[in-house]
């Protein structure tokens, strides 16, 4: 990964809500192809945090940018992101294809034939192209989380942000998208940072974790987990790593 | 309909005649016509060429007002979203006062401001449909699903298409029980506005013939008018409600 290009760049961010001093002074980058972990405590400021990245929020002190492009950029800059939230938060009225298309739609007057093909190779890409006429409603909690995935990359975002995609999922479901999420990666060479608070999923899916701490909120810690992909789950250096994550957050 | 209830309905229908005839009958008073007298007034209005002329006029005021009445309602509506200053505005002052003020007042202020015209029962038709519109646009946009708004909100910076691609259909469902009780209101409320403030339609009709004692002629043309409206809710509007609203309705976001 090194000497490889920054495509995120977070320098010197803090961000209050009125008295409450939510994020102090982080700094991190994420570079091409590498997938980060934001693991932190809830309520530390991770959902802040993305909000600020992903221009749902503007900075109060510090700057993020994206492929050199500033978040102050406003729409210019949200054309290079991707965003996956907890929740699917699709729209119940359109069909699964009509979903994904959604981004540029928001865009433009006409969805280019180019671009609706782009749409069926992204639901190619999760695995339901035989699921495109389909409402929301007539598919399971994973398929939606998928359907929102595909709409994430459909614009080929520079990186794509996911804020905790698969909290509400069972464990079996969860370790299936994780899986996926990961060939996906490797397949389209995506960028990512992930969200989460589950610091097996961290261990299992990132290059790098960043590892916050309590409110007021700093990095505390940027673990690199060198093992290769396909990783095994409760491997050796898992465990160790998960020890060690497990002792930064009992010292607070 | 199902079947069985198809022939209690229209026992419920017959029943309601007989009664009817029997009281005209018994009560032998020439301002109560049978329903013999009502149907041969009926059939004159309606081989009547004119007749279809003061429909027509009644019916394009229904829908000018309505138009102007529902835009007006919808954007007071919507303003509420994007401005605090609005939805107090509308919840406090807008909204009770013409939600409490008598169409029939609105029909008589018009008259004397614009005298015997288009313009009377049109203004009495918007003013009386515009709450309706604005009431349910209004909790409309309180239900709004506001994840679905900041979903869209990361991909652009254009409010306008916000509105139009995301905030605009999570409204149609309301905006269909706007209009179905707009239409209803409308249509009584056009009645009013023509009988005191113009010379022509059907509420205008319904008046001479009031006027001139003629009342089987008054029953005749209540008659046209309950007709359309029936026919507005169980054909136009049960299509509608078929057709799309029921798939809004039913569809939760997820
Ligand atoms: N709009 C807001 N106004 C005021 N305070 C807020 C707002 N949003 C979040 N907070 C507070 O800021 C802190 C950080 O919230 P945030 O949602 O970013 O945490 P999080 O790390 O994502 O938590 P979780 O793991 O529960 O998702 C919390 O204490 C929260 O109560
Ligand atoms: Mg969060």
């Amino acid at each position: 990964m090194e000497n490889s290009e920054v495509i995120l760049k977070i320098d010197d961010v803090s961000f209050e809500y009125g008295k409450l001093k939510v994020l102090e002074q982080i700094s991190f980058d994420v570079k091409k192809n590498e997938t980060v972990c934001i693991l932190g405590p809830s309520g530390c400021g991770k959902t802040t945090l993305l909000r600020l990245i992903s221009g749902l929020a503007t900075t109060q002190h510090g700057n993020v940018t994206v492929s050199g492009v500033s978040s102050s950029q406003g729409h210019d800059y949200k054309q290079h992101l991707g965003l996956v939230f907890q929740e699917p938060r699709l729209l119940p009225w359109r069909t699964t294809i009509d979903n994904v298309l959604i981004p540029f739609e928001l865009n433009q007057d006409k969805v280019t034939e180019e671009q609706k093909e782009k749409g069926m190779q992204a639901l190619k890409l999760v695995g339901l192209e035989s699921f495109a006429e389909n409402y929301s409603h007539e598919l399971s909690g994973g398929m939606r989380q998928r359907v929102a995935l595909a709409r994430a990359i459909v614009t080929d975002p520079d990186i794509l942000l996911l804020d905790e995609p698969l909290t509400g999922l069972d464990v079996h479901t969860k370790e299936e998208l994780q899986d996926e999420i990961l060939s996906l990666k490797e397949k389209t060479k995506r960028t990512m940072l992930w969200v989460t608070h589950d610091p097996q999923e961290a261990i299992y899916i990132a290059d790098r974790i960043i590892v916050l701490s309590n409110r007021p909120t700093v990095v505390r810690e940027i673990i690199s987990v060198n093992e290769p992909y396909p990783r095994t789950r409760m491997s050796q250096n898992a465990l160790d790593l998960e020890k060690r994550i497990r002792n930064l957050f009992s010292e607070d | 309909m199902a079947k069985n209830t198809w022939w209690k309905a229209a026992l419920a229908i017959a029943a309601f005649i007989a009664l009817w005839w029997f009281i005209a009958e018994v009560s032998h008073n020439r301002y109560f016509p049978t329903p013999l007298d009502t149907v041969k007034a009926f059939w004159d209005l309606m081989i009547s060429p004119k007749t279809y002329n003061h429909i027509w006029l009644t019916f394009y005021r229904t829908i000018i007002g309505l138009l102007l009445g529902s835009t007006i309602g919808i954007i007071l509506g919507i303003s509420t979203k994007y401005s605090e200053f609005m939805d107090t505005i509308v919840r406090v002052i807008i909204y009770p006062l013409f939600q409490s003020f008598p169409p029939i007042c609105w029909a008589l202020v018009f008259v004397l401001w614009f005298g015997l015209s288009n313009v009377t029962p049109i203004l009495t038709i918007m003013t009386v449909v515009a709450p309706f519109f604005m009431i349910n646009i209004w909790e409309g946009m309180k239900d709004i699903d506001d994840t679905l708004i900041e979903m869209a909100s990361t991909y652009t910076n254009k409010r306008f298409r916000i509105l139009r691609k995301v905030i605009l259909p999570m409204l149609y469902p309301y905006f269909f029980d706007a209009s179905k009780s707009g239409v209803m209101t409308a249509w009584k409320a056009v009645i009013l506005g023509e009988l005191y403030g113009s010379i022509a339609g059907m509420g205008y009709m319904l008046n001479m013939a009031f006027k001139a004692y003629h009342m089987s002629q008054v029953f005749a043309w209540t008659m046209f008018f309950v007709i359309i409206l029936v026919i507005f809710d169980k054909v136009f509007f049960n299509f509608i409600e078929r057709k799309f609203v029921r798939k809004w309705k039913t569809v939760k976001s997820f």
